[in-house]
C-alpha cells in the first residue's frame, strides 16, 4: 500500500518531466555552453582554448562594436521617445473622439505583423525611387531623392520609424490598461474644482500613470536590444556596418565571420542587459501587487 | 452653448490629429495591397500611386509561390507554427496541472527553473544551438526546427498554464477524487475543457510567434524544403527589391495572411493576450 503510493507520487512528476527536459536541454545548457565559449577563441574550426576575458575586453575596444553600441543606444532613446509619447497620447484621448474603437484596432494592425514583413514594407518606402521620396520631391522639401538607408545616421532613424510604427500600438493598450485604474470620481472631482483639460492631464492623469509609465519604460528598453528582423530586411546592418546594432553584430560576428568565441561574448553581453532590465522590471511589477 | 461649442471645436481638432495619424498607420499597409495587384511592368513604367490597369494579384502569388519557391517554405512554416504550438500547448499544460494541483515537492524551483527560459533574448542560445544541431544532425531538417520552436514557447506556455490553474479552486479536484477520478481523468476532464481561452491565446500568440521567426530559421535552415516562410521572404526581398518590387509585396502579404485570419478568428482574445504578453515578457 505504502510502495504503490510511493511509486504514485514519483509518477505524478512525470507531468513536468517533459517541460522541463525540453527547457534543459534546449534553453538552459545552451546557457551554460555559451557562457563557456565565450571565454575562449573558438572559430568552429580549430579548438577552443581559453583565452580569459579577451572577448570582453575586445568588445569595448573593437570601432566596429563601438558603433554597434551607439547605435544601440540610439534605438534606446527613439523607442523610448517617440512611440511612447504617441502611445500615451492616443490612449489618454481616443476616447474623446468618435469611432475611437475602429481607430484603436487601425494601431493594433501592425502588432500582428512580422518584423521581416515591416521591414520590407518601410524599405521601399525608404526607398530611393520609394514613397517617403516621392512626397518630400513633390512638396518641395527635397529636389534630389535621398538614400535614407545608405547614410548614417539617416539609416538608423529610417529603421527606427519603422519600429515605431510596429510597437506605437502596444505602447497604447498598456497606457489604456493604466488609464483603467484611474477611478473616475477623481476626474469628476477635478473637474468640480474647475481644472481644465490640460490641467486634469499633468496634474491628475499623468502622475496617477506613474507606475504603468515605468513599466512601457522597461518593456521598450527591453524591445529596442531585441530588435534584429527589421534592420536584417532593411540594412542587414550595412552599409559598411554602419547600422549595426549588438544583436545583429552578434548574428554578424557568430554567423558572416564565424567568431564563435567572441560572438558569445556579444550574446552573453546583450542578455546580461536584458535580464538586469528585466529584473527590474520584476521588481517593480512585484511592489505593485 | 458657448462652452459647448468650444468642446465640439476642441473634440474636432483632436479627432483632426488622430486621424492624420491613423493615415500615417494606414499608407503603408495600402501601399502594400496597392503594388500585390500590378505587374512588375505596370508597377516599372506607371507611378506607384496610380491605381493599378491591370489585375495581377493572382499571377503575382503564382510567380511567389512557384518560381521563386516559396510554397515550400509557407507550407514548412504552417507546420512548425500549428504543430510547434499544439506540442507546446499539451506538454506545458500537463507542466502547469502537475505544478500547481499535485502537491509536487520542490514545485516552485521547477517552475522557476522552467520559467527562467522567459528572460534572455533569443541570441543567447543560437551558436549552441547551431553547434549542436551539427553535430546531432538536426541542422537544416523539419524535427530540429520544431524541437527548437517547442522549447521556447514552453515558459511562457506554463507561466500562463500555472497562473490559469491557479485560479481553479481545489473543491472541484478534490470532489473529483472523492468519485474516484485519477490525475490524469483529472487533467483531461475537468482542467483541459475549461482551459480553451488561455489555449486559444498560446496558440494565437505563440503559433504567431513561430511563424513570424526569422533568426533561428537563418541560423539552424540551410534549405527550402526546412526553411520557415519569414526567412525565405527576406531572401524574396533579398534578391527582388530591385527588380520586382510587386513579387516582393506579394509575397509579404502572402506571408501576413494566415496571421491575419488567426486573429479575425480569435479576435476576443487579441487584447486579453497582448495584456498577458506584456505580463510575461
Amino acid at each position: 500500500m505504502k510502495k504503490s503510493e510511493k511509486v504514485r507520487g514519483i509518477s505524478n512528476y512525470l507531468y513536468v518531466i517533459p517541460a522541463l527536459i525540453m527547457v534543459l536541454a534546449f534553453l538552459i545548457a545552451p546557457v551554460v555552453f555559451v557562457i563557456y565559449a565565450s571565454f575562449t577563441d573558438w572559430d568552429l574550426l580549430h579548438p577552443m582554448n581559453f583565452v580569459g576575458l579577451k572577448n570582453y575586453i575586445k568588445i569595448f575596444t573593437d570601432p566596429n562594436l563601438l558603433v554597434s553600441t551607439r547605435n544601440t543606444l540610439i534605438w534606446v532613446v527613439i523607442i523610448l521617445a517617440i512611440p511612447m509619447f504617441l502611445g500615451l497620447i492616443l490612449a489618454v484621448f481616443i476616447k474623446n473622439v468618435w469611432f475611437s474603437k475602429q481607430i484603436k484596432s487601425i494601431f493594433y494592425i501592425p502588432l500582428a505583423m512580422s518584423g521581416a514583413g515591416i521591414g520590407i514594407i518601410w524599405n521601399w518606402i525608404f526607398s530611393r525611387s520609394g514613397l517617403l521620396n516621392s512626397v518630400l520631391i513633390s512638396l518641395g522639401v527635397l529636389t534630389m531623392p535621398t538614400s535614407w538607408l545608405l547614410n548614417v545616421p539617416q539609416n538608423t532613424f529610417s529603421m527606427a520609424v519603422a519600429a515605431t510604427w510596429q510597437v506605437t500600438g502596444l505602447n497604447m493598450i498598456l497606457f489604456l490598461m493604466g488609464l483603467q485604474n484611474i477611478q473616475p470620481e477623481v476626474l469628476e472631482a477635478a473637474k468640480i474644482d474647475g481644472a481644465n483639460e490640460w490641467q486634469t492631464f499633468t496634474r491628475i492623469i499623468l502622475p496617477l500613470l506613474k507606475p504603468i509609465t515605468t513599466v512601457v519604460i522597461i518593456l521598450n528598453i527591453i524591445g529596442s536590444f531585441k530588435i534584429f528582423d527589421i534592420i536584417w530586411v532593411m540594412t542587414a546592418g550595412g552599409p559598411a556596418r554602419s547600422s549595426e546594432t549588438l544583436a545583429v553584430s552578434m548574428y554578424k560576428e557568430s554567423f558572416s565571420l564565424y567568431q564563435m568565441g567572441y560572438g558569445s561574448s556579444i550574446a552573453v553581453l546583450l542578455s546580461f542587459i536584458v535580464f538586469a532590465v528585466g529584473i527590474g522590471y520584476l521588481r517593480i511589477v512585484g511592489r505593485e501587487k | 452653448m458657448n462652452d459647448r461649442v468650444r468642446l465640439n471645436i476642441r473634440k474636432s481638432i483632436l479627432f483632426i490629429i488622430i486621424i492624420l495619424l491613423c493615415i500615417i498607420w494606414l499608407v503603408p499597409i495600402y501601399f502594400l495591397i496597392l503594388i500585390s495587384l500590378k505587374s512588375s511592368k505596370e508597377f516599372a513604367v506607371t507611378s506607384f500611386w496610380e491605381y493599378p490597369q491591370t489585375f495581377a494579384l493572382f499571377k503575382n502569388i503564382r510567380y511567389v509561390f512557384i518560381e521563386t519557391k516559396m510554397l515550400k517554405p509557407f507550407l514548412n512554416s504552417l507546420l512548425y507554427a500549428i504543430c510547434g504550438s499544439a506540442v507546446a500547448i499539451f506538454i506545458s499544460s500537463l507542466a502547469g496541472y502537475g505544478l500547481t494541483k499535485l502537491k509536487l515537492k520542490g514545485a516552485f524551483p521547477i517552475f522557476i527553473i522552467i520559467w527562467s527560459g522567459m528572460i534572455f533574448p533569443v541570441q543567447i542560445y543560437l551558436i549552441p544551438l547551431y553547434k549542436a544541431y551539427l553535430t546531432l544532425n538536426l541542422y537544416n531538417t523539419k524535427i530540429g526546427m520544431l524541437l527548437i520552436y517547442v522549447a521556447l514557447i514552453i515558459p511562457f506556455c506554463v507561466f500562463v498554464f500555472r497562473n490559469f490553474f491557479l485560479t481553479i479552486p481545489d473543491d472541484y479536484i478534490e470532489a473529483a477524487k472523492i468519485d474516484g477520478c485519477s490525475n490524469f481523468q483529472i487533467y483531461y476532464r475537468i482542467l483541459l475543457p475549461n482551459s480553451f481561452a488561455p489555449m486559444a491565446i498560446l496558440a494565437l500568440f505563440q503559433g504567431s510567434f513561430i511563424w513570424n521567426d526569422l533568426i533561428l530559421g537563418m541560423v539552424l535552415a540551410g534549405s527550402d524544403s526546412v526553411r520557415p516562410v519569414m526567412n525565405a521572404l527576406a531572401l524574396l526581398n533579398a534578391v527582388y527589391s530591385g527588380k520586382n518590387i510587386p513579387a516582393v509585396m506579394t509575397g509579404n502579404l502572402l506571408s501576413g495572411l494566415p496571421i491575419i485570419i488567426a486573429y479575425l478568428l480569435l479576435q476576443k482574445y487579441f487584447i486579453q493576450g497582448l495584456k498577458l504578453q506584456a505580463a510575461g515578457e
